[in-house]
């Protein structure tokens, strides 16, 4: 078990990436020192400990930086690894890749496609981005019925590693609802999303972790009014 | 003996026969062969004398089912599937491998890769697993006895390793389509800046990764090596395509030793594409504003 000294996270509350790590952390049941960054202003400890991209998520292990929230989660699972905590990524090579393989399509598509629709700057622009990220969302659906294997997540009988690349944009869903009353995850299009939605919000290892809508409204305005012209 | 993790009574003589020669000459099969078949004889202890007797006839036919099937389906030149085909060269592992024509996908690649519809695909047993990263990653935990380790084996070194290639996929391959097939002038300029940058911040990485050594991984090819493998004949042939100097003994020494080092590999010599056929190739696929 590592104390506080030995582990800190760089992070910021409303990033998808950064809850990602929290809650691989917490199902390690890991303490660490949490240290919040401005990524509007940013602090030299994350430009020294991520010179290369400058961005959050940065977990400091021992004074080594390790960077990119999926490789973080890995590193997680194998430093905090057999006995008793729960393992993140499944035990069989074919399933392994298999989460890796969706985690990958979480980042590559799912993610543009909600933060187009967050920084759109025309309706139509916005029509266009909700429409790709429902597309993406169905192609999701797919994947839980194979993977969840008519279990209660995507690891099964309890949240995994694909759980966690996914379920850290949730909260983002909702704030993209409040935003612009766009309902991305609904029961209509993607019944067993919805439902797993609901089971991992209520998840112990990832409940006190998500954070509070109107935190990431406010953090989109700001976005917004940064990059949208 | 042991076979494919069965074990043969004494008595059973295995020969290993390549059954389908190579119709065709490409870079990405084994010289020898395309398939293996074993053949198991009995030999009559007085004499020697070799005869396919039934029991061996049946083992046979068990061995023959056991025998681990791969395949690839890739392009001869496509950077993330020429990354795969190094891996299980450098493993020394024998697969049947498939050349796609992107413009005219084969009915396995898109039941194999519906998502995505994108090659690589490695099919193993007739099971698909796609993304060439976590490709990498199945070999390297599936065929964690044969040949050399793919990943590190300490954490910290294995995060570090997947960071960079994450990077490799994201600030050099992706910045290099831009600017090679960027639509505009301008998004051609900002892809050629990027892709500048990239190798720079990747001579940096080469030399805290190898720390004085050879390649990414030290001593031996690695993770890393394979995958910036893949974009060796494409950085070789940037000049010509682009215009563009990517590396120079100036700025990026390391690199450049280390492509040299690495194409020197009898893996790598198997698998990479030829510099000058490649740039032919996208020359022309260009100049047809075509799909490479």
């Amino acid at each position: 078990m590592a104390r506080e000294g030995d582990l800190k996270l760089l992070g910021l509350v409303v990033s998808p990436f950064v809850v990602r790590v929290r809650m691989a952390l917490s199902m390690k049941g890991v303490s660490y020192e949490y240290i919040e960054q401005d990524v509007f202003n940013k602090s030299e400890l994350l430009i020294r400990y991520n010179p290369v991209h400058k961005k959050v998520p940065v977990l400091i292990h021992h004074g080594k930086p390790i960077c990119e929230s999926l490789a973080i989660v890995e590193y997680v699972d194998e430093v905090w690894g057999g006995g008793a905590p729960p393992s993140i990524l499944p035990a069989d090579p074919y399933e392994r890749a298999t989460a890796r393989f969706w985690a990958t399509y979480v980042d590559d598509k799912l993610f543009p496609a909600w933060i187009g629709v967050m920084k759109a700057a025309t309706e139509e622009e916005k029509a266009e981005k909700v429409s790709q990220t429902l597309a993406v969302l169905l192609h999701l659906e797919e994947a839980f019925a194979k993977c969840s294997n008519g279990k209660a997540f995507f690891g099964g009988d309890s949240v995994g590693y694909l759980d966690l690349a996914l379920g850290c944009n949730l909260f983002w869903f909702e704030t993209l609802r409040e935003m612009f009353d766009v309902e991305l995850i609904d029961e209509g299009r993607t019944p067993l999303l919805a439902s797993w939605a609901q089971r991992f919000g209520e998840a112990a290892a990832v409940k006190d972790l998500v954070p509070n809508v109107d935190k990431a409204v406010e953090h989109a305005k700001k976005m917004r009014r940064v990059f949208v012209h | 003996m042991a076979l494919h993790g069965l074990t043969l009574p004494p008595w059973v003589d295995v020969w290993a026969a390549r059954t389908r020669p190579v119709a065709e000459a490409s870079p990405m099969t084994r010289p020898a062969g395309r398939q293996s078949a074993h053949f198991l004889y009995s030999s009559s202890p007085a004499t020697g004398q070799r005869t396919q007797s039934p029991v061996a006839v049946q083992v046979a036919e068990e061995v023959a089912a056991k025998v681990d099937e791969l395949k690839l389906l890739g392009t001869w030149r496509g950077p993330f599937a020429l990354r795969v085909a190094l891996a299980l060269n450098f493993k020394g592992l024998i697969y049947e491998y498939q050349e796609e024509d992107l413009a005219n996908k084969s009915d396995l690649l898109l039941e194999s890769n519906p998502v995505n519809k994108k090659v690589p695909v490695l099919i193993h047993n007739g099971v698909p697993i796609c993304e060439s990263l976590a490709i990498l990653e199945y070999i390297d935990e599936v065929y964690e006895r044969r040949g050399p380790s793919l990943l590190p084996a300490d954490p910290y070194e294995r995060a570090r390793a997947r960071f960079w290639a994450a990077y490799i996929d994201n600030k050099l391959v992706a910045p290099w389509w831009k600017m090679f097939v960027g639509k505009t002038d301008k998004d051609r300029d900002e892809g050629g800046k990027q892709t500048l940058v990239a190798v720079e911040t990747l001579e940096g990485a080469l030399e805290e990764c190898s720390k004085g050594k050879p390649f990414f991984a030290g001593d031996e090819v690695g993770y890393l090596d394979v995958v910036m493998g893949g974009m060796v004949a494409w950085v070789k042939g940037t000049e010509e395509l682009c215009g563009v100097q990517l590396l120079d003994t100036g700025k990026t020494p390391r690199l450049l030793a280390w492509m040299e080092q690495f194409g020197e590999l009898g893996p790598a010599k198997v698998v990479l594409p030829d510099t000058a056929r490649l740039v032919e190739f996208a020359k022309t696929k260009r100049a047809q504003k075509a799909l490479i």
